[in-house]
């Protein structure tokens, strides 16, 4: 049975400003996306990517986007995005962190990006008060041994599932 | 080569324009053409069956006797579509009106009804209203048990021509069609409501290879799939069981009247044996 | 037998030879169209249907004969499915309904000189009824 494979892009909304929008939905990426499509690839880039185009997940606090496409268009949708310049109608700019094959392994991508960057912000922490805050966010996260372990255990799980038929 | 052929052309009620879309898409390079009649059959009224018209009278066109002595291979066939929107009109695909066509195509609109078009109903097209976004995902086991049977998938190209939003849903739900049948079975036609929005077929086959189809594919979607859904309607139309098909053969002259000798012949000898035995 | 020659190489370039076609009371009427005009509207054609990305494709009007209304264009043979398609879905010129149609595509501008495809086998048949008979 041939599967619909897909592409799963992470992506960081930055603001010109440097703000936060907290009413920033998943509609209104997934319509600013789909409008830079058709800008870039016409009607047609428009009709390849609607079908298989999803916005997962946004984070309106950290900027953070999951975009789920499928595999042989997935390259369109990424051009698009780069030239993607307003988003909910502020002055933006959007950065690929990471893509991947499945949600899976975007998530684990992520919990260590959003690891580094509570790191950054602890060296630059001045105040007790905020070190305690993130040095306890950062104690929340999973430990890079546990992901690993846990990575181990998957590719283990399937091995076995393949062997056993 | 298969001729190219249009099996989607929308049935004029002023046969002049008719022919004008005829004669356009001989200029065009087509040679197989088929006139559509739409109809969605009312099943609460009594007698909906009566109601559905019978397949239209295309050799008496004007004109066409001279468009024959330029272009002698036309082939002017009728087709019928019949939109489907209720479990109950489906018992009309079999009747009489219907199958008198030569093509019958059958538009589901739903998934469940799409089901059951692909499993049992006689028909030799099936194809979706592209024109919007579709209202069901087309599935791969369907697909095939159509594709298995035969039948065969179609997509309008002049609304991707007419709108622009006709063209993304077009372009979108072509793509989609086109991955789920991995471009087995799949005719190109225009569905054309102005002469002028009917094009070339070399120009259909560069906008299959858009969709998404290798060249060949693409090439078949207007050639060679066109006259595998003629042969189908064929065997299902004029055969038993698409097993034996009779035909009415011209009789030679000659041999009617040796017939008769011999059986005159061996009546004499009849007679003449039992002279023998009296 | 004629010797034949093959070229190994993949051409750069693509010729289309199209004309612009527009329906007036039923007869089919030729646009003609200066160059400029030409080109932007096959570059306002290429970014309706592939955007800004189409729009970059380079086209060239080689020819724009006046009296025929026929038209040739260069194009990279990489651009060419993008090019026709959009030449296909062009439906109108100035809020007119028109149809470009195209007549041939060659990657050797001298192909364009004669069209195999308007050759008529009923004409030819006297002349070399053999050929016809075998096939």
């Amino acid at each position: 049975m041939v599967r619909l494979k897909s592409r799963y892009l992470l992506m960081e909304i930055r603001f010109e400003d440097g703000l936060v929008d907290q009413s920033l939905s998943s509609s209104t990426v997934y319509h600013d996306i789909l409008r830079s499509v058709e800008n870039t690839y016409g009607d047609y880039g428009f009709g390849c990517i609607k079908m298989s185009f999803k916005v997962k997940y946004v984070n309106p606090f950290t900027g953070v986007v999951f975009v789920k496409c499928s595999r042989d268009y997935y390259r369109m949708l990424w051009h698009a995005v780069t030239f993607l310049k307003e988003v909910n109608g502020r002055q933006c700019s959007m950065n690929t962190l990471h893509l991947a094959g499945t949600i899976n392994s975007c998530q684990r991508f992520l919990v260590k990006h959003n690891k580094k960057q509570l790191r950054k912000m602890l060296a630059q922490c001045k105040t007790p008060a905020e070190k305690g805050k993130i040095s306890k966010m950062l104690k929340q996260l999973p430990s890079a041994k546990s992901m690993e372990d846990e990575k181990k255990k998957r590719q283990g799980d399937l091995a076995l599932k393949h062997l056993t038929g | 080569m298969a001729s190219f052929g249009d099996i989607s052309v929308p049935y004029q009620n002023d046969l002049r324009v008719l022919m004008k879309y005829i004669s356009t898409l001989v200029n065009l390079g087509y040679e197989t053409i088929a006139i559509n009649r739409t109809v969605s059959p009312d099943v609460k009224g009594k007698g909906g069956q009566d109601k559905i018209p019978g397949p239209p009278n295309l050799t008496s066109l004007p004109g066409l006797e001279d468009l024959k002595k330029t272009c002698p291979k036309l082939k002017l066939l009728s087709r019928i579509t019949v939109i489907i929107e209720d479990q109950q009109q489906v018992r009309f695909i079999p009747g009489e009106t219907v199958q008198s066509y030569d093509i019958v195509s059958v538009q589901p609109t739903n998934e469940k009804l799409f089901q059951q078009i692909s499993q049992a109903v006689e028909c030799d097209v099936i194809s979706f209203d592209m024109t919007s976004r579709m209202p069901f995902y087309i599935k791969h086991p369907q697909v095939n048990l159509a594709i298995e049977r035969g039948v065969s998938f179609e997509i309008l190209y002049a609304p991707a021509i007419r709108d622009e939003s006709l063209r993304k849903h077009t372009i979108t739900n072509a793509l989609e069609l086109i991955r789920v049948c991995k471009g087995r079975n799949v005719v190109m036609s225009s569905g054309a409501e102005q002469t002028i929005e009917l094009r070339g077929p070399y120009d259909i086959i560069n906008l299959g290879l858009l969709f998404g189809l290798k060249p060949d594919q693409s090439k078949a979607t207007v050639s060679r799939n066109v006259r595998s859904i003629i042969y189908h309607a064929e065997a299902r139309n004029k055969t038993v069981k698409g097993a034996v098909s009779l035909e009415k053969m011209p009789v030679p002259a000659s041999s009617v009247k040796r017939g008769h000798e011999n059986v005159e012949q061996s009546k004499e000898s009849d007679l003449k044996s039992k002279k023998f035995k009296v | 037998m004629s010797s034949r020659v093959t070229a190994k190489q993949k051409s750069e370039y693509y010729y289309l030879k199209c004309v612009l076609e527009q329906e007036e009371n039923g007869t089919i009427k030729y646009i003609v169209l200066e160059r400029v005009k030409l080109k932007s509207l096959i570059v306002n054609a290429l970014k309706q249907l592939h955007g800004l990305v189409g729009a970059a494709i380079t086209v060239d009007v080689l020819k724009c004969e006046k009296t025929s209304g026929e038209i040739i264009l260069r194009v990279k043979s990489s651009d060419l499915i993008k090019l026709r398609s959009s030449l296909t879905i062009l439906n109108n010129y100035n809020g007119t309904p028109c149809r470009c149609n195209v007549k041939q595509v060659s990657p050797y501008l001298m192909s364009l000189a004669a069209d195999s495809r308007a050759w008529s086998p009923v004409e030819v048949r006297g002349k070399q009824s053999r050929y016809y008979e075998q096939s």
